[in-house]
Parts: C-alpha cells; structure tokens; sequence
C-alpha cells in the first residue's frame, strides 16, 4: 500500500473520535449539555433539544467533510507534502471542532438566560467526601511493567538505552498515579452519595489510564526489539505501531465513554434544588478561566480529563505552550519534514574524510579508516528503521539489512550507491541520483 | 456535606467556611467525631488559600466546635456541657433582632421567624 494513503489511512480516524466524543456531550450529564448547566427540567425544553440535535447534525458534517478532505489530500498530495498537509488537516480539525462547540455553547447558554434558568455562582466543594477511602492499584502492576519493558536490554545490549528509557517510564506512571493524582471530589450537587460514586469513578478510570501507560511503555519496548530481532522486523514495527496505537485509543475512549455513560446515569435525576452551576467560569464551555480559584489544574466538566485554569500563571503558560506546539511547531515540523526530503545527498570529500550530508545532518568518514568502499547498483533488502527517517526518497539513520546493522544517507530510488566499510566494521550506504558515488569513489581509491 | 462559597460576598471565605461548618454541626449534618479534611485538602477542594482553610480552622478550634490532631486531622468535636452563647453570639442576635424590628416585624412575627429557622437548623 502507497505510504501516503496508509498513514492517511491511520490518522484521518482521529475526525470519527472527535465527533463520537462531541457528539457524547448532548447527552445530560452532571446536569451539563455542550458545555452548559441546566436544571432538571430544562433537559426536555423543545428548543434546548433542538439545538443538541443541531449541533450533532453539525459534527456529523464536520467530521464527514474532514474525511472527504483527507481523502482528497492522501490521493492528490505526495509523500514530500504528506507530514505538512497532516500537521495543517489536525490543526483545521481542532480549530473547526471549537468554533462549533462554541457558537452552540453560546445559543443554549442564550435560551437558559431568556428562562431565567441561570442560578447565582457559588463554588460547592464537599467537606465529606474527600476522605473517603479508594483502593489503588498495586505498585506490583508497574513493576511487572517495567520488568518486561526491560527485559530486551539483556537480549539487544546495543540499544540497552532505549529499553531501560521505557522500563524508567512504565515506573514514572506509577509515580504520576501516586503523586499527580487529583484527590478533588465530583460535585454536582448536594447528594453526598452521588458525590461519592462520581469520585470514586474518576479516582478509578484514573488509575486505569496510568496502569494502561505503563503497559504501553512495555509494549513500545518489545516493539523496538521485535523490529530488530525478526528477519522482516521493519514490516512488523510498523503493524505493531499501528496496532498498540489502535488499542491504545480503543482503550482510552473505551474508558472516557464508560466514565461518561456512569456520570450520566448517576446524575440523571440531579438538577432539582440546590446544583453546581459553573457556566460563568467556563468561556465557550471550553476554557475555564476563575481568577478566584487558586487551583491550576481542574477536573474537566465530564468524562475523566483534566484541564487547566487559564486565569493562573502556571494554567497561561500550559495554554500558550500547547497552542504553540499545535498551532507553530507542527506545522513547522510539516515543513522541515518537507524540506529534508527534497533536499540533495551530495557526496564529497572534505579534509581527508569522506562527507555525507543531508539537512541538518552530517556523517564524517575519515579516509584513513575506510576499509573498502564498492559502488552498489543494488540496494540490500531493508528489513527494518532502527533510528531515522525513512521515506520514499530518504533513508537516514541506523538500518536493520540483510548485511547487519547500517548507517544509511541515500535516497533509494535511483543508484548508483556508494557502500562504504570502515576498519572497525561499521558500514555506511550513501548516495543515490546525482549524489555523485562514482566520482567519490574514484577519489578514495586514488 | 457542602460547602457553598460566595467570592462575590462582602463577607470573608474563611468566615464563610466557618458558618457553615457551625450550621453543619447545628443541623446534625455533622455528627461529633466525623473528620473533616486537611487544611491542604480543604484548600485543594474549595480552590482556596491554604491561609484561608487554616485560619477558618484555627476559629473553629479556638470556638471548640473541631479538635485538630496530627495523625487525624480536623474531627468535629463531642459537645460536652452546654456553655451557653457566647457574647458574641448575644451580640449578633442582638443586632439580628433589631434589624428584624427596623424590618417591620413585630415580636411575635419576629419570634415565630426565629423558631422556623431554629427547627430548620435541627434538620
């Protein structure tokens, strides 16, 4: 399959998750619909259910047109383009999404006004609940975890790094359920059982999502020994990612939609005398924005995620990094990503080394090191992407072949190559096009 | 029990806490020897100053209502001998009353308000 439409393929999904997810916030829960709070009998007012199925309606069109979006990217875009029309089609995604989400937030926040449905803000915050005891999940969890994450160090001694990193990692999820864990009652009303069970759910799907992170760590670890261990690892590391990813976000929606589906039902009768309303502190229903609340870290509205209070500094700084990373840096990963693969692979000899460079990167053989170096009109099978980038155009990095271990520069499309051994047994493959492989080598051999 | 906090009332948070945790008491919402968070987590749970959960704690302690231990944290306390109000109390009443008067309420209407509220207070 083209390499385009595969990863397409794999991303354009992320559209159907959102608008399953947007779609879950029409149905009452905490006494909230898209972002605003209304009282029991608010749930049936005609024009409140008309606007939730106009905004349904409306994420179903927008995740439909995304579709037919990436669908017209991953035939009509190449390979060179594929990374920064991928960046720009998920930044559109998000931006479209929260503009939606916004204008209906605002509309039903409009038709609570004109019924005189809006409450005075008080914060509610329970002095009862918060001692109340949740069992945690055993540290033996994580360790187990990190064990097999570590296990490949024994067998790989090569990439040793990269297995411990992942063991470190599985047992840094068990320090974040332990120390980033948020012990903040869910609030909705004053039924202090209601608070109760929806903490506890919280508290629970929490430390599933850090058991869950540290599994993944052990299987990201496997996936990097597979990949260089089996004879068609490449093949496999690609299908394992795809799969862990795959299950990854089965797993984590699986367990939103749960949470969701629990606050629903344990709030379906809230709403009457005293209940939680916050609508005033949440902009467009989305941000939360409480220069009176001390906490820059907050339970978001429904389902099991956290957000970040922007009227704090440390909430501001969250936002502004985020945004950057989404909105500048992915792009502008789209376009480096661009630029690496268009860019030449000259061959050249520079003060007695031979020099492959591309982009940013530089691999420097000195003549006197080289052992043998032989022009290739064939490229070796590749079985697998140690490190690297590895493109239609350009293979660079660490390389599992059928010769062993390589470090490759070379675009692999047209030869002649350039395979070059060094005295100590490192082998290099470079060139390919007009990277000029046969003068170099003309030029070593003199 | 809830605690409601008004950051747009004249009247300060730590008071705010104080009130209630009194009426929680009064009202039976709050039973003697029940644990009431830690001051962090008082603080963590109501978005507020940990100044703030602990100087509303210290009036409590100072006004016998709680008893703070190390191990235990904050516990309501047993209510031993009835002490009676206390100046302060007499003080506000008196004031309370008073207003009622300036209300429009005479003796009776002001008496018959006091005792709806009194048994609203016994849950």
């Amino acid at each position: 399959m083209n390499m385009t439409v595969f990863v397409w393929l794999v991303c354009a999904p992320v559209a159907v998750l959102q608008c399953v997810i947007n779609c879950n916030e029409t149905k009452f829960k905490k006494n909230l619909a898209v972002g605003v709070t209304f009282p029991l009998k608010g749930r049936a007012d005609p024009e409140v259910q008309r606007l939730l199925q106009g905004f349904r309606r409306a994420q179903i069109v927008l995740c439909l047109g995304m579709l037919a979006l990436a669908a017209l990217c991953a035939v009509l875009l190449g390979e060179g383009t594929m990374l920064l029309a991928l960046c720009l089609w998920v930044d559109l995604l998000m931006a479209a999404q929260f503009v939606v989400y916004a204008r209906y937030n605002g509309r039903l926040k409009a038709v609570k006004r004109e019924r005189g449905w809006t409450v005075p803000a008080v914060r509610a915050a329970s002095v009862s609940v918060p001692a109340a005891p949740v069992k945690r999940p055993s540290v033996w969890w994580f360790i187990a975890a990190a064990a097999v994450a570590a296990v490949p160090a024994a067998l790989d001694r090569e990439l040793w790094y990269a297995y411990l990193l992942e063991a470190v990692m599985a047992l840094g999820c068990w320090a974040g359920s332990k120390y980033l864990y948020r012990n903040r009652a869910e609030t909705v009303d004053e039924n202090d059982a209601v608070t109760a069970a929806l903490t506890r759910v919280r508290r629970r799907a929490w430390d599933r999502v850090w058991v869950l992170c540290a599994w993944m760590m052990a299987a990201v670890s496997i996936g990097i020994w597979l990949s260089t261990a089996l004879p068609a690892g490449g093949g496999a590391m690609v299908w394992l990612t795809v799969v862990l990813a795959l299950a990854v976000c089965a797993a984590a929606i699986a367990l939103e939609l749960r949470v969701r589906r629990v606050q629903e039902k344990l709030t379906a009768s809230s709403g009457e005398g005293f209940y939680v309303d916050e609508d005033d502190k949440w902009l467009w229903g989305q941000v939360y924005y409480d220069p009176d609340d001390s906490r820059t870290i907050v339970n978001a509205r429904t389902g099991v995620n956290s957000t970040v209070n922007l009227a704090r500094p440390g909430g501001k700084a969250v936002a502004v990094l985020t945004l950057a990373l989404l909105f500048v840096a992915l792009p502008l990963l789209g376009v480096y990503v661009d630029m690496m693969s268009a860019a030449p692979l000259p061959l050249k000899i520079e003060d007695g080394a031979l020099v492959a460079a591309n982009y940013g990167t530089r691999y420097e053989m000195p003549l006197d090191e080289i052992a043998d170096a032989e022009l290739l009109d064939a490229l070796p099978a590749i079985t697998a992407r140690v490190w690297g980038v590895g493109m239609d155009s350009l293979l660079k990095g660490t390389f599992q072949t059928q010769w062993g271990r390589a470090t490759l520069c070379l675009d692999p499309r047209t030869g002649p190559w350039l395979k070059v051994t060094m005295d100590d047994g490192r082998l290099y493959l470079l060139g390919g096009g007009d990277a000029g492989a046969e003068s170099v080598l003309a030029q070593i051999k003199q | 029990m809830l605690l409601k906090l008004d950051f747009g009332s004249d009247q300060p948070i730590y008071m705010q806490i104080r009130n209630q945790i009194v009426l929680g008491i009064a009202g039976g919402a709050l039973a003697a020897g029940d644990r009431l968070p830690t001051i962090r987590a008082l603080a963590e749970e109501c978005g507020i100053n940990m100044m703030t959960a602990s100087k509303a704690y210290q009036l409590l302690r100072q006004e016998g209502y709680i008893t703070t231990d190390r191990r235990l944290g904050a516990v309501v306390a047993e209510r031993t001998e009835p002490a009676g109000p206390s100046r302060e109390t007499v003080e506000g009443l008196r004031l309370r009353l008073g207003e009622l008067r300036l209300a429009g309420l005479d003796v009776d209407a002001a008496l018959r308000l006091c005792r709806e509220l009194y048994e609203e207070g016994e849950g």
